[in-house]
């Protein structure tokens, strides 16, 4: 038995150590491990190929759809709607300001705020590292180059404005490009004019792009696949601009500039012809503000109330826009029968600029530069367009009020505008307080204070 | 590299020619020294031959040795060890008959110091807690490991998230060791393999919209283990004693050592539990009347009237239902058998064992049911060579079902519980459909009935350990060792939301499952050398012991989850979803590599010193090739070893002092800046993550002095180990909050120091030792308080649900488990202070006594003074009117007492002292008399055994433990309408052939 076993042994350690032997070398040592699991940024900042910078460009369409986040707090905030989410107490707490000690102006750490801050300059973000990639490349020629630039900084700009309408006051930085050394916090209006600059870049940027991208973009982009349709959204969105920073003719040429996309006429097609967000199923990503309608679900923005009582007889957009449910949906003291319907399914798209918008800035712009006929045609073509009879005034102060009772109910919870336009306007102590406040601006996030 | 494996082959080769040799026979007997009685299983062991066995019933033992001289240790769990020479010619049979004493001090038991080598009790420079099966597992029901830990290890501090069958514990040792960014948990070996215990999310917070997987109630996977193959834990809890174990020990480790054979007669053993499970601790429910109704609605809305009329058509048909006690009063059987036959004779000793456990929950249709199965081989190939295999297998199939935090789909029955008031219509109709609650989002009757939440999780662990004795000489002995193995487990899991319920058919894509799969690979080995010499200076003697070494650590993990949405009827595959979904396809991929020495010198067991330290590398670090080091130094001195300090009463006084040094590493990913991938319109899209990195990232870095007293008195009945610990934590890991304008969201980076200092006492005595009454009793006390010492960012509250509902301060000056809540203040909490979630100390006394030899009765109680909790089960049923004492009046408000606290009680209303007291368990057990058992049968032993028998507490909740964020560094105290926890009795039969 003995002599058998040392025999074995004898054999097999030999074998053994000459396995440890010849694989050890491997064993004391080891490759660096890479990201598995992802591209780094790193590698597209130098020579990027052209198919990474479109998978950079429909990022930055990916990260400009997110900005959708801020529009249930602005529109809260600006009583379009009632933020009705039973999993937490805090959004009708904090947001519509009833709870003990909700003060959205002096909270770093404000509830549910992130999307109006954060989100936004992810996108701001994504368009400096498509800018970068762009210019760092000998893959696209200057003419392509500068189509990148004029896409990425008009997507930027339009992405500023976010945080600017929650910070208002306090302002915002614009200088954004290096984490190390991130810029000043501009005022409002230095803010506004740096966004407005911008804007203008971009502009130049695309009027030198040639006559097609370089990239293609999703069919929410439809109406503007060129650099020259392009560059009316550009217009539209620094019309926009222009009538936060009271510049009304900027706003006219801004619109001049926008034409054909703007368009003074009536009809509906008219009115939605626009900038889209759009949406599929996974790995795509749903439309957020879609709900089964008369879902049992209190997890659900829900109109405000006012929004159907204060409507003229008529108005189709109440109709368009939302329905009555079976019954009504209540939370913490909070109650509403009307759902949002302006979407027929998961898949539906957002809008987030349309040419309503336009006709309306044009009316404002016409009103205060003193040129009451003409804001009234354009109300009359919003109005006619919607069922309604027209409108007619010749006091400046009632073409205003006009003018933001329709903005109120042609953009309905598409952004918060409401808050905005009554802010801009000194009244929002006119809005209902619902029993809370109505806050005029978010705090400056506790991030930014550190 | 290679010239070691050579000096190994060379070594290995000279060592083959061993002599046939001639053998002398040695029995006798063992018994107590106070009572005389026999003992049975106590080990007789030889050495330098590893030759050994064990006594049977009658206490008698008998085995071979080669002839020649030697030392025999008899040894027994609770005796004094004893070591007697004996020698022996060709032939001979030599009777040794042996007595031995009670003790408590155990200063003879071996307790593993280094990665190679162990060193008695007695001569131990580190408060390193030993606790064996009898006083693990064997005195009350366990379900997982981790869980038997309570109450019996000094400095740690241990916590269940939940009572779902099937574990999730918290263990912390000396506090807090890292903000959240490398490990909270310990480092478990087992038999030399470093084994996951990861908390594997099943991905369920999709289904429920919870916020993140952290709410997925998840297992640690400790919970895989099956404790009764276990012999004994040893719990290195600070960088002091587990230094050793490098950049993974920040946390503390953990070593497991699992049963092993011994030679003699092959011994089967059987058991049988049968017991149940029942809820521990129910709140209670507030009634419901129309003033309630009215107080209820004109301050949280509804439709008073319409309320009314529901309460009064329920009243008068007699429906009234407490739905707490319908989803938590069941009853859930517990079962487990368990099978081993061990035994061995010549070279060769085996242990083989089998148990399967199956347990129901206190919620119907969850669940806990393990197989496993183990066998341990131990082989000498010859006097020089010894080969062990260490094998499991095990297969766990855990339903946890649905209790925690949700985001409007209903998908907790805990969180619509608190909605539903007792008029509530929620059974179904004569078709089985059940109707909408239409208080909140989903029917919990439904959810427990028809809703899925399984996970299936086959593990197998496989240790190897070859040792080779490749030199000795009179005073110098040269050894090589190999240890290593695999942990391999898949991981697969179903949550599954039939078409059917009320929140899926108010989805637009009604039916919703996922499905995860995980694949987790460890392989570990090390190698190494141990030079043992002593020289001898008359009475005087020096004893070295050196090791050095190389270890390497490599895990890879590959993790899916999918998900399907808009369900055929009755299906979960997705295939039959209308959307198809990829939630996560992802890898980790980890290296680590390590070098390591020790060195000790033992001056005649007077003076014990020893120093070490260990490079470690890791790919997990920003630099991936940089070794970082960790070192460690310790002393002991046994006064009483020394001339002139005999004492009488003393058996030992040890003053002691270690110091060490570990890491903590960087979660995986942290290192890496990614471009994450998406999809819109059809186009693929890629954009910067809103993660940044810091590239000169290091390991969280702990240093821990300990000083302590070992004492022993009385012919060791009693013995105290007195320790006090400053275990300071720099450059702790944390995910900066850079500003949010630069699109990123967080880098990690080293950003703080933290501080613990803390006291452990082990009080252990044997007041009785009579020949029909003996009483076994220790008494253990523990503190630890922290303190962030530095912190290079700005201070923020963390973890939570927001600083509005109470989170946790991060902020220098002040503990990590710091509770903070609005309104906020100026500088330095930013916050109001509301508590703190460490305890200020814990105590345990446990105590065995046996009665009449064969009734043996035990109890271990558990008090936690102080920590504090964050409630929102309470701000959930105060919400929804059901709280237990909602209805009270409150004087000068207008409110009753739970609207009261939603409406003034502001963050703090919610943020309450979780002190406890348990009975955690209680064994009582009765072997039967000899005379009752055959010649075959050897022993039988009956009981009955509870495990959470009584909870003391003001907490007002189900347990005051409890965390609905699972296993986390910080953010462990935050209670979410948990799973109530169960109270364990299991009567057990023990029968061994």
């Amino acid at each position: 038995m003995k002599t058998t076993k040392r025999h074995t042994f004898r054999l097999s350690l030999p074998v053994l150590l000459s396995f440890l032997l010849t694989t050890s070398c491997g064993v004391f040592d080891a490759d660096p491990i890479q990201n598995p699991n992802n591209p780094s940024v790193e590698s597209v900042l130098n020579n990027a190929t052209k198919a990474q910078l479109q998978n950079l460009v429909t990022g930055l369409e990916f990260r400009h759809r997110a900005t959708t986040a801020s529009n249930n707090i602005y529109s809260t905030f600006g009583r379009e709607i009632y933020p009705l989410f039973a999993s937490d107490p805090r959004f009708v707490n904090q947001w519509v300001g009833v709870g003990e000690g909700a003060d959205a102006e002096n909270d770093p750490s404000f509830f549910g705020s992130g999307g109006t801050y954060s989100t936004p300059y992810r996108t701001v973000l994504q368009g400096n590292i498509l800018i970068q990639s762009a210019e760092a490349t000998d893959a696209v020629s200057a003419q392509e180059k500068s189509g990148y630039l004029g896409f990425a900084k008009t997507l930027q700009a339009y992405s500023y404005l976010i945080p600017l309408h929650g910070q208002y006051s306090n302002g915002i930085r614009i200088d954004v490009s290096d984490i190390d050394n991130l810029g000043p916090f501009l005022d409002y209006d230095a803010a506004l004019q740096a966004i407005r600059d911008l804007l203008d870049e971009a502009y130049s940027d695309l009027s030198s792009a040639g006559s097609s991208f370089a990239f293609d973009l999703t069919s929410g982009f439809d109406a503007f696949s060129t650099p020259t349709t392009f560059a009316q959204l550009n217009r539209a969105i620094a019309a926009r601009a222009a009538i936060y920073a009271e510049d009304w003719s900027g706003a006219e040429s801004a619109l001049s500039s926008a034409q054909p996309f703007f368009e003074l006429a009536s009809g509906e097609s008219v009115m939605n012809k626009g900038g889209y967000f759009v949406y599929g199923n996974p790995p795509d990503q749903f439309n957020p503000f879609y709900y089964v309608p008369n879902t049992t679900a209190i997890q659900l923005p829900m109109a405000h109330p006012s929004f159907v009582e204060d409507a003229e007889e008529g108005d189709l957009r109440v109709a368009h826009k939302v329905f009555e449910r079976n019954s009504a949906v209540t939370l913490q003291g909070l109650s509403s029968m009307y759902q949002d319907g302006r979407f027929e399914s998961t898949g539906s798209p957002f809008p987030f600029l349309r040419n309503e918008e336009l006709i309306l800035i044009y009316a404002e712009a016409n009103a205060q530069s003193g040129d009451l006929a003409q804001a009234v045609e354009a109300i009359n073509l919003i109005r006619s367009t919607w069922g309604l009879d027209d409108f007619s005034s010749t006091s400046r102060d009632e073409v205003i009020d006009q003018i933001l009772h329709e903005r109120r109910y042609s953009l309905w919870f598409e952004g918060g505008h409401r808050w905005v336009d009554m802010r801009r306007y000194g009244k929002l102590s006119d809005l209902p307080t619902d029993g809370g406040q109505i806050y005029r601006f978010l705090a400056r996030p506790q991030s930014e204070l550190n | 590299m290679k010239t070691l494996f050579k000096t190994l082959a060379f070594l290995c080769l000279g060592f083959v020619s061993t002599d046939a040799f001639a053998q002398f026979t040695i029995s006798g007997t063992v018994s107590d020294a106070a009572t005389s009685e026999p003992l049975f299983g106590a080990s007789v062991f030889e050495a330098t031959t590893e030759t050994g066995t064990s006594t049977d019933l009658n206490g008698q033992y008998e085995f071979t040795l080669p002839a020649g001289d030697y030392t025999l240790r008899f040894s027994s769990i609770g005796y004094v060890t004893a070591n007697i020479d004996v020698s022996g010619e060709n032939g001979e049979t030599v009777e040794v008959n042996v007595t031995l004493q009670s003790s408590v001090a155990n200063l003879e038991e071996l307790v593993v110091t280094g990665l190679a080598s162990s060193v008695k009790r007695s001569n131990l420079a580190n408060a390193i807690t030993t606790v064996n099966a009898e006083k693990l597992v064997e005195k009350a029901p366990t379900q997982t490991l981790d869980g038997a830990f309570k109450g019996k290890i000094p400095g740690v501090s241990i916590r269940s998230q939940d009572g779902a069958p099937g574990g999730g514990v918290n263990v912390q040792m000396r506090g807090i060791s890292t903000l959240g960014a490398g490990t909270s948990q310990p480092l478990y070996v087992i038999d030399g393999v470093y084994v996951n215990n990861d908390a594997i999310s099943n991905a369920r917070f999709l289904t429920t919209g919870a916020n993140s997987s952290q709410e997925d109630n998840s297992a640690n996977r400790l919970a895989d283990i099956n404790p009764e193959d276990i012999q004994s834990i040893e719990v290195l809890k600070g960088p002091s004693a587990a230094a050793i174990y490098g950049q993974r020990a920040n946390a503390g480790v953990v070593i497991i050592t699992t049963k092993r054979g011994q030679s003699g007669d092959s011994r089967v053993s059987f058991s049988q539990d049968v017991g149940f499970n029942s809820a521990l601790n129910l709140i209670g429910v507030a009634e419901w009347d129309e003033a309630k109704i009215d107080a209820y609605t004109s301050v949280l809305g509804g439709d008073a009237a319409a309320e009314k009329a529901a309460y009064n058509a329920a009243k008068s048909s007699g429906r009234i239902y407490d739905y707490e006690e319908i989803l938590y009063g069941n009853r859930g059987l517990i079962n487990q058998t368990s099978l081993s036959v061990s035994g061995g004779s010549g070279q060769t000793s085996f242990y083989l064992s089998g148990t399967h456990r199956t347990e129901d929950g206190i919620i119907e249709n969850t669940g806990f049911d393990r197989s496993s199965l183990r066998l341990n081989v131990d082989h000498r190939i010859s006097n020089k060579l010894r080969v062990s295999s260490r094998s499991s297998y095990t297969f766990t199939d855990n339903e946890r079902g649905f209790t925690g935090n949700q985001n409007g789909t209903g998908g907790s029955i805990g969180y619509a519980l608190a909605y539903t008031p007792t008029y509530a219509q929620l059974y179904p109709d004569a078709q089985g459909n059940y109707p909408n609650n239409p208080y909140f989002s989903d029917n919990m009757l439904s959810i427990v009935n028809n809703a899925v939440n399984e996970q299936k999780i086959q593990r197998l662990i496989q240790g190897v350990q070859v040792r080779a004795d490749v030199y000795q000489s009179e005073n110098t002995s040269v050894a090589v060792s190999l240890d290593g193995g695999i942990d391999y487990l898949t991981f697969e899991s179903m949550v599954w939301m039939p078409t059917y319920l009320q929140n899926q058919r108010s989805s637009s894509n009604p039916g919703d499952v996922v499905h995860t799969l995980e694949d987790n690979f460890n392989a570990n080995f090390q190698a190494t050398a141990s030079i043992n010499t002593s020289i001898s200076l008359g009475e005087q003697s020096i004893s070295s012991s050196t090791q050095v070494g190389f270890s390497r650590f490599d895990q890879l993990q590959n993790r899916n989850v999918v998900r399907g949405q808009g369900m055929v009827a009755g299906q979960t595959g997705i295939a039959n979803a209308t959307i198809q979904s990829v939630i996560s396809q992802s890898i980790v991929d980890v290296v680590d590599l390590s070098w390591f020495g020790q060195q000790e010198f033992n001056w005649s067991d007077k003076v014990i010193a020893t120093f070490g330290g260990r490079y470690d590398r890791s790919s997990l670090n920003a630099a991936q090739d940089t070794y970082y080091f960790y070192p460690k130094a310790s002393l002991a001195v046994n006064l009483l070893n020394f001339d002139g300090f005999s004492s009488d009463l003393f058996t030992q006084i040890k003053p002691r002092v270690a110091y060490g040094e570990t890491g903590g590493l960087p979660n995986f990913g942290a290192t890496f800046r990614s471009l994450s991938g998406g999809n819109i319109g059809g186009f693929l899209a890629t954009f910067a993550s809103t993660r940044s990195i810091d590239p000169n990232l290091k390991p969280e870095r702990a240093k821990e002095l300990e000083f302590g007293l070992d004492v022993a008195l009385l012919d060791n009945r009693v013995s105290l180990e007195a320790t006090y610990y400053k275990k300071e934590v720099e450059d702790l890991i944390l995910d900066e909050q850079v500003p949010i304008s630069s699109g990123i969201s967080v880098i990690a980076t080293n950003a703080a120091d933290l501080e613990n200092t803390g006291v452990e006492l082990a009080l252990n005595m044997i007041p009785v030792q009579k020949r029909n009454f003996g009483w076994n009793t220790t008494l253990l006390y523990w503190s630890n308080s922290s303190e962030i010492t530095r912190l290079g960012i700005g201070g923020f509250s963390t973890g939570g649900f927001g600083t509005s509902l109470g989170n946790y301060l991060i902020q220098e000056g002040f503990s990590p488990s710091t509770i903070v809540g609005l309104p906020a203040v100026s500088d330095p909490s930013l916050y109001t202070i509301y508590g703190d979630a460490q305890p200020d100390f814990e105590m345990s006394w446990s105590n065995d006594f046996t009665i009449y030899r064969n009734v043996e009765l035990s109890f271990l109680w558990h008090w936690k003074k102080g920590g504090d909790n964050i409630n929102l089960s309470f701000l959930l049923t105060d919400a929804g009117g059901t709280s237990p004492d909602w209805n009270e009046p409150v004087e000068g408000s207008p409110f009753l007492k739970g609207a009261d606290r939603l409406i003034n009680g502001g963050s703090g209303a919610y943020i309450e002292d979780a002190s406890y007291v348990k009975l955690r368990e209680v064994g009582l057990f009765y072997t039967l008399p000899q005379s009752f058992t055959g010649s075959v049968v050897r022993q039988v032993k009956v009981g009955v055994s509870a495990n959470n028998v009584l909870l003391f507490s003001d907490y007002r909740s189900y347990d005051p433990e409890t965390s609905v964020f699972g296993t986390q560094a910080i953010n462990n105290s935050v209670e979410v309408t948990p799973f109530p926890t169960s109270r364990q009795v299991v009567f057990n039969v023990n029968i061994d052939f």
